[in-house]
């Protein structure tokens, strides 16, 4: 009986649904697969943020304060933008500090798929192939992409935004399997599920807001008001638990008060059907392509849909949310003038202004064309279906070119660092960069550095932005005691700083002679190593080592110095 | 993790009438310096010669950023310009593309970063190839009017 059970489950359309986007998953992220472990593809800066998150979070829940990076202050964690994250570093503490990307990275695209394919099957009843569509369209979106090559590997992790369409669905009357008006149940479904996004990412759960806003307003035409008033209560209320979490956690960034409005975040009418290669250069990768197969299945096909009252919600949905992803301002290319958009009055609140990248709702339209589509074609034949399945797979292959495009760079800390005293900060000096994206990337593998050398850092991580004004101070005034070669390193004992840390082939000839002259006469001789990539001088500081750096002391150390 | 030896191929897009006598990359990797004349006499493979797209290719260990400063003279300047100097990072442990277009300002010439690490690289953007989008969106135009013209048909009409 079991093995004719297990067989069965074998058989099933569901775990052959899995099976696909598994497959697909390895091809997708290449060569992520070859050493999970061992490599990030990101092509950007924030991968290795996600790294130094995955072993900073450990802290959570019984300290909400990163120990390990803006020393000596340490940073707050309750602004976490995923939590989702936190709980998958758990789980695989006992592996590498790469692990949960490379989990999220691999994992979340087959199983984000996965969850839009079921919902695709159990709740709009869309025959198996052609429910596919739903999940390559979601899973493997240019979002997708996105967050792969720009590092945000958490974000691919969500397969809670179709479990909220197919629980919300069925709990607003909009489908088969509906719950029974008032339903408490259905409408916890809903909130648990609208949650879990919130959990995923701030987008994601901004996203999950808009999405339910449209199907509760369905959901209120079919009489559904009570059912709609529970989950409403109920997202309320956990919405306010987070925002609490938010709130406790201390001040985050200012609001941009500069009037300036931020527009590389934003969809134009450019990136939305082509990418190019210029885009993973300078403009982080922002390329939403849009899923052109499922939208022109939909155009053509939608009549079919006719009289199905989940429709019109998902499409409201899906629309609104493409709009959306304008931004303030309409262009056609990035660097275009364009006209004003519906985000330019939203922009008038300076709070408003941190939905920087208005791209990030576009979630909501991959899926919700997405599962249309499939709607769509499991009205054709099945060798029919099977043929929109196989174009959907290659267009999304061709035209998003997720493969040709990733980056390899093996993660780990350079050798030297091993020189560095255990239990003291290290500080590592960069040049003042004109482009402000090689001076990010240095400062976040600082970071990812930590995760693995497991001394403190004196820059942020957690919201690292340029300019931090502590660790600012410390490289600034350190910098120039080094060109002067002035005896600091008793201010650095007391600082708790117990190495600096220089990469010698970042300055020019004349200021690396210079700085490399000062720090061996006042350091001493540094010890050097060139791996992963990395020449790298790290200086012990004479004096620091032995028992581990006083935070309390180093703190008195620099408001002596610098004031609090 | 990096194995194998890593190839950087550089490249410097000018116009072909541009009249360039030396194209030099100085490049610092892992410690090292060293001098890498770019040329556009077909020596390259694959390169098209004296079309203005000057190349030359380096293998050397891996490393995950680079110095590299970019200097170019002409046949009318007795000493070499330098147009470029930063910090490349470089995506890919095995094989990376470093490009540069050539632009003329009021100041003199400037070298902008530019891609050309995909085999089929489109013209960018930026350079005003509008068409594409142009296709693209009339393609979605087409599609949304098909659709409301499908929306507005009367029930029974259709299969």
């Amino acid at each position: 009986m079991r093995g004719g059970g297990f067989r069965r489950i074998l058989a099933s359309q569901g775990t052959t649904a899995l099976l696909v986007y598994l497959a697909i998953s390895p091809v997708w992220s290449w060569p992520l697969v070859t050493d999970p472990l061992g490599v990030d593809v990101a092509r950007h800066f924030d991968g290795a943020v996600t790294i130094w998150f995955s072993t900073a979070s450990r802290v959570l829940p019984f300290a909400w304060r990163s120990p390990d990076s803006a020393w000596p202050f340490g940073e707050p964690l309750g602004h976490a933008d995923s939590f989702l994250l936190w709980f998958v570093a758990t789980a695989l503490r006992w592996l590498s500090p790469a692990a949960p990307s490379a989990f999220c990275a691999l994992l979340g695209p087959p199983l984000s798929a996965w969850a839009a394919e079921r919902c695709a099957a159990r709740a709009f009843g869309v025959p198996f192939p052609a429910s596919l569509i739903a999940g390559l369209a979601y899973g493997y979106s240019s979002l997708a992409t996105i967050a792969l090559l720009e590092g945000h590997t958490y974000a691919l992790l969500n397969p809670w935004l179709p479990l909220l369409t197919w629980a919300a669905a069925r709990a607003f009357g909009l489908t088969r399997g509906e719950r029974a008006p008032g339903d408490l149940r259905a409408a916890a479904l809903v909130a648990a599920a609208w949650f879990a996004c919130l959990l995923t990412s701030a987008y994601s759960g901004l996203c999950a807001s808009l999405l339910l806003a449209a199907l509760g307003t369905a959901g209120l035409l079919r009489r559904r008001a009570g059912t709609v008033a529970t989950t409403a209560a109920l997202t309320a209320g956990l919405g306010a638990a987070y925002t609490a979490v938010f709130v406790l956690a201390g001040p985050t960034a200012a609001p941009d008060t500069t009037g300036e409005v931020p527009t590389m975040g934003a969809a134009h009418l450019g990136n939305l059907v082509a990418w190019q290669p210029l885009d993973d250069l300078i403009h982080h990768s922002i390329t939403p392509t849009l899923p052109m197969l499922a939208i022109a299945l939909v155009a053509l096909g939608g009549a079919r849909l006719r009289g199905q009252p989940w429709v019109r919600p998902l499409l409201a949905g899906a629309l609104v949310c493409l709009v959306a992803s304008g931004g303030a301002v309409l262009t056609g290319i990035v660097t275009q003038h364009g006209i004003p958009w519906v985000f330019a009055p939203l922009y008038e609140i300076p709070t408003l202004r941190l939905i920087r990248f208005p791209i990030r709702l576009l979630p909501v339209t991959s899926l919700g064309f997405g599962l249309l589509a499939a709607a769509v074609a499991g009205t054709l034949t099945a060798p029919r279906a099977r043929a929109v399945v196989i174009a959907a797979a290659l267009l999304e292959l061709v035209l998003v070119a997720t493969p040709w495009r990733t980056g390899t760079r093996p993660v780990g800390a350079p050798g030297a660092f091993s020189a560095a005293p255990e239990g003291w900060a290290v500080v590592e000096l960069t040049p003042l960069l004109p482009d402000s994206d090689v001076s990010y990337l240095l400062a976040n593998r600082g970071c990812e550095w930590e995760a693995w050398h497991r001394r403190p850092v004196v820059q942020n991580c957690f919201s690292v932005r340029l300019g931090d004004p502590e660790a600012e101070r410390v490289q600034t005034w350190l910098m120039d005691a080094l060109f002067k070669a002035h005896d600091v390193h008793e201010d650095l004992v007391r600082l708790g700083i117990g190495a600096v840390v220089i990469e010698p082939d970042l300055f020019n000839r004349g200021d690396r002679e210079a700085l490399l002259e000062g720090a061996r006469a006042t350091l001493g001789a540094p010890t050097e190593s060139k791996d992963l990539g990395v020449h790298m001088l790290v200086f012990p500081v004479p004096g620091a080592g032995g028992a581990p750096a006083d935070r309390q002391a180093a703190l008195a150390a620099w408001e002596d110095k610098w004031g609090s | 993790m990096p194995s194998g030896a890593q190839q950087i191929e550089l490249q410097l897009i000018a116009s072909p009438d541009s009249d360039l006598s030396s194209v030099t990359v100085h490049l610092t990797r892992l410690g090292e310096e060293s001098d890498i004349p770019l040329t556009d006499d077909g020596a390259t493979p694959g390169d098209t010669p004296f079309d203005g797209k000057y190349f030359a290719a380096t293998e050397g260990p891996y490393a995950a950023i680079v110095r590299i400063a970019l200097d170019v003279q002409t046949t009318h300047e007795a000493a070499p310009t330098r147009i470029y100097e930063g910090d490349i990072p470089l995506r890919d442990e095995a094989s990376t593309f470093v490009a540069w277009r050539l632009i003329s300002t009021r100041q003199g010439v400037v070298a902008m970063r530019t891609a050309a690490d995909w085999p089929f690289a489109a013209p960018p953007l930026e350079d005003g190839n509008i068409y594409l989008i142009g296709f693209g969106w009339m393609i979605v135009a087409c599609l949304l009017v098909l659709f409301a013209m499908d929306a507005r048909a009367p029930r029974g009409e259709r299969p």
